[in-house]
């Protein structure tokens, strides 16, 4: 297992340089002289001496690639720079928000899951029936609005009509209920639609007869067998939305003022401040080699078939 | 049994197809079927509820929202169908240029690819859209370099799976050149799969969008879109609620008619989608 | 002495369909009933009937099951399913249709037991290395903790014919039991099958196109063709004097080696 783990490890490594490779050159994607935005972002108007200090210390003068590789090895040493709007290291910006982030992707995900999984082996067994339709209906419908238009809605809801909880959620528990709410209900919707079609196609293997035959009770044998083969699926659909979740929907943050990831970035696109979306880059990758990770380790206790290849 | 599902599926398809056809017609003719200019405005009528000569209510601005719902149909429509088929073309053709020629090339783009992937499509559109400013030309290059990706790996592992059939074999032993192969029988067979995902795509798009312009980095103002015109009604959601309501209900039944559309293709050819699990997070 | 399994007049198949046409038989406690026919002729789809299995799609259109002197067709889904498994049992011709590929037997072999009995786990897999031992197969411990894919076709078809035999069932149904095997092996579970009678005194009614594996094995003898049954009696009289031009066919066309008991 453990060398399994290592394979797999080794494998991200090409991935891991492309993404910091294009993370560090998003910055000089954009048109314009990077010292200058520098300046400006901190609100200054500068004058050419300055520049061109501000151009000597941001190391503008040196070769790209030189550049790139100083950043890399800082990055590597957990310094991610500091921040041109907040002159705040960026990886202490960025560890408290992704504190933030991660309780209310988690929060999302456990509802999603407590809603979807019963619902996706509901519409399964009772396929085609009308609670099949619909709740497929329904899961349609999530799927097809916008998390912006759910978040307000729910805000028309429940805070302006029923006043049940403020608008405004800062951080607080209370506050957290909407934006779980609002992130759930499309990532169930996902949710079941694959979920009830990975377990139809469980029933329709062939060991599903063998079971019949030894008079299985059904129950048993869909948390057992059912449910267990189809882990598989599961567990990659739950990974490939854990990666959605904790990189933080933006556009909820920015609607709740939930203090998280999301946030963080959409301030810093607004005041071009490239190291904080440099840094929140970079985290993305992390986040996606880690659940990458999880997710093969975790088929392989499902399915002890699958080859560490 | 089968024939009964396969002329259910098509009365669907058809059913769909019109129902996305009438949408790209309002759109067009949105100047007609307007009742006013999307873009005059009129303080004194602000905020009004629906009435007869405002059927939608009027905005912040005292705009008319049936007329701006209509003209935002245009953009909303419009930049999600191009935005679909050049990602379409453009990465079908790379994916399969990559799976016929494999080699070092081939190595090294997919590598590309899986590290553009890692990101969150949304986050990379939103990040990419940001660096380069605004405006809806921004926002279509921010979507395009996220989403035209998964049609390389479909496109890939599509000419993969047949490139060494014997008809493959046969057609380049007969001396057929290259690019005849490609079209006249590599083509032909991964075509259902790559229409599929592109048609399931063009809602979760128009979603991007939407979501774009509702973060302020898509649209500019007063252009009329659905995602920034509910963004711009955001502080009035209390007092005057027609102003989300109605573009909202637009966007929502314009994706949901694609979504289902997309769906009926996926019926109607039968297809299933390799990694159908990729979309735009919304 | 009353029949263990009477099929009167059944007319069963798929989406309403008769694939089976008419059949009538019956088998008495603790015989060996073999039904010989080529592919397509509807004897998987008469044991599916009998077993009514929800999910194979075979329907009962007409004609009745009566099992142990009860009607089947009068049994709510409940009751049937306290009856399969632990009074009448099959074996299906590929061990990745009676057994979950990726699950250990162990986990499977309890599964079974306790939807019929409560009982606990040492309990159980005494019961089993119990029924394993009669049968026949050593390395009980490995086997228990293996799954089936990790196994040969053929251990996996012995293994499957155990677990249908832990709740010593009265009758078992084996649907081409041994087609998917070589050789040495299908003669290995021919004679595991026979031994149920000896040793259960379980009846057995075994389908298969193999014409020399069903004289092997059985006691009296149909021969399906096109759904109905072209004739049936004690092996001695349908093998030796066919009297139907479908069954004499069917031996003729099996090739004959010196020396070798063919019927």
């Amino acid at each position: 297992m453990l060398r399994y783990i290592g394979r797999r490890l080794l494998r991200l490594i090409p991935i891991l340089l492309v993404v910091s490779f294009i993370a560090f050159s998003l910055m000089y994607i954009a048109p314009g002289d990077p010292a200058l935005k520098k300046l400006v972002a901190q609100g200054l108007a500068p004058s050419e001496e300055v520049l061109k200090l501000t151009r000597e210390s941001m190391g503008l003068d040196r070769p790209f690639i030189v550049r790139y590789f100083d950043w890399l090895w800082n990055f590597l040493k957990g310094d991610l720079g500091v921040s041109y709007a907040k002159s705040l290291p960026v990886s202490q910006m960025m560890w408290k928000a992704m504190g933030k982030t991660s309780v209310l992707a988690l929060s999302a995900l456990m509802l999603s899951l407590i809603i979807a999984v019963p619902l996706g082996i509901l519409t399964a067994v009772r396929r085609n029936r009308a609670t099949d339709y619909i709740v497929r209906f329904f899961t349609f419908t999530a799927n097809s609005i916008p998390t912006f238009l759910i978040a307000l809605l729910l805000i028309y809801a429940f805070c302006i009509k029923l006043s049940w909880f403020p608008v405004l959620a800062k951080g607080s528990i209370q506050g957290l209920v909407l934006p779980t709410v609002a992130l759930s209900i499309p990532c169930a919707g996902k949710f079941i639609k694959q979920f009830r079609a990975e377990i139809l196609e469980q029933l329709g293997k062939d060991f599903v007869l063998g079971a019949q035959a030894r008079g299985v009770k059904p129950s048993v044998f869909l948390t057992h067998d059912v449910l267990h083969n189809a882990m598989l699926t599961i567990i990659t659909v739950i990974g490939l939305a854990i990666g959605g979740l904790f990189t933080g929907s933006v556009v909820i943050e920015s609607i709740f003022q939930w203090p998280g990831v999301g946030q963080l970035v959409m301030d810093a696109i607004t005041a071009r401040d490239y190291p904080v979306i440099q840094g929140f880059v970079v985290y993305i990758a992390v986040i996606y080699v880690i659940i990458n990770l999880l997710t093969d380790i975790t088929y392989r206790i499902f399915d002890p078939r699958v080859k560490a290849d | 049994m089968r024939l009964k599902r396969k002329r259910l599926s098509d009365t669907m398809l058809r059913a769909f197809l019109i129902f996305a056809v009438l949408l790209v017609l309002t759109s067009i003719f949105a100047k007609n079927l307007a009742p006013n200019d999307p873009y005059t405005t009129n303080i004194a009528q602000m905020k009004q509820p629906p009435s007869s000569q405002y059927p939608f209510g009027t905005d912040d601005m005292g705009r008319c929202v049936l007329s701006r719902v209509l003209y935002g149909a245009r953009t909303s429509v419009f930049s999600a169908l191009l935005l679909v088929t050049i990602t379409f073309i453009f990465g079908s053709a790379v994916g399969i240029l990559c799976g016929y020629y494999g080699g070092a090339a081939d190595r090294i783009i997919m590598r590309i690819i899986d590290g553009i992937m890692a990101f969150p499509q949304m986050i990379l559109a939103i990040a990419v859209s940001g660096i380069l400013g605004g405006g809806m030309l921004n926002a279509m290059i921010a979507l395009g370099f996220a989403g035209w990706t998964p049609y390389v790996r479909l496109a890939r592992s599509g000419v993969l799976a047949i490139k060494n059939e014997d008809y493959i074999k046969a057609a380049r032993f007969s001396g057929s050149g290259s690019f005849s192969i490609m079209a006249k029988h590599i083509l032909p067979n991964i075509f259902s799969s790559l229409l599929t995902y592109a048609t399931v795509q063009i809602g979760s798009v128009m979603l991007g969008f939407a979501g774009l312009s509702f973060l302020g980095l898509g649209v500019k103002r007063p252009e009329a879109e659905w995602g920034s015109m509910i963004s711009e009604a955001r502080g009035f959601l209390a007092t005057a609620p027609w102003t989300v309501l109605y573009p909202g209900l637009a966007l929502v039944i314009t994706v949901m008619v694609f979504n289902y559309l997309g769906d009926a293709v996926r019926d109607r050819l039968d297809v299933h989608v390799l990694g159908g699990n990729i979309e735009i997070e919304k | 002495m009353e029949k263990l399994l009477q099929v009167n007049g059944l007319c069963a198949g798929y989406g309403g369909c008769d694939t089976v046409r008419n059949v009538s038989l019956d088998v008495a406690r603790g015989e060996i009933f073999g039904i010989a026919g080529e592919s397509g002729c509807g004897k998987s789809t008469l044991l599916k009937a009998i077993m009514e299995l929800p999910a194979s799609g075979v329907a009962i259109n007409r004609g009745s099951v009566v099992f142990d002197g009860r009607n089947l067709s009068g049994l709510s889904p409940g009751e049937f399913r306290k009856i399969r498994g632990s009074e009448m049992c099959m074996v299906f011709q590929n061990a990745s249709a009676s057994m979950n590929p990726i699950r250990k037997i162990k986990k499977q072999a309890y599964e079974t037991l306790r939807s019929h009995r409560k009982m606990c786990r040492c309990e159980a897999y005494d019961l089993i290395a119990s029924v394993f031992e009669k049968l026949g197969l050593s390395d009980f411990d490995r086997i228990m903790n293996s799954c089936p894919y990790e196994l040969s076709g053929g251990m996996n078809q012995r293994v499957a014919i155990a677990l249908a035999m832990v709740m010593e069932p009265k009758l078992i149904l084996a649907d081409e039991p041994t087609s998917a095997l070589d050789v040495t092996t299908q003669a290995q579970v021919a004679d595991e099958l026979m031994l149920l009678r000896e040793k259960f005194g379980t009846s057995v009614v075994i389908v298969s196109h193999n014409i020399g594996l069903i004289s092997r094995m059985a006691d009296t003898v149909a021969v399906m063709h096109d759904g109905q049954i072209a004739e049936m009696g004690a092996k001695e009289k349908v093998l030796k004097n066919p009297e139907h031009p479908y069954t004499k066919s069917l031996i003729e066309v099996v090739p004959r080696l010196k020396g070798a008991n063919c019927g």
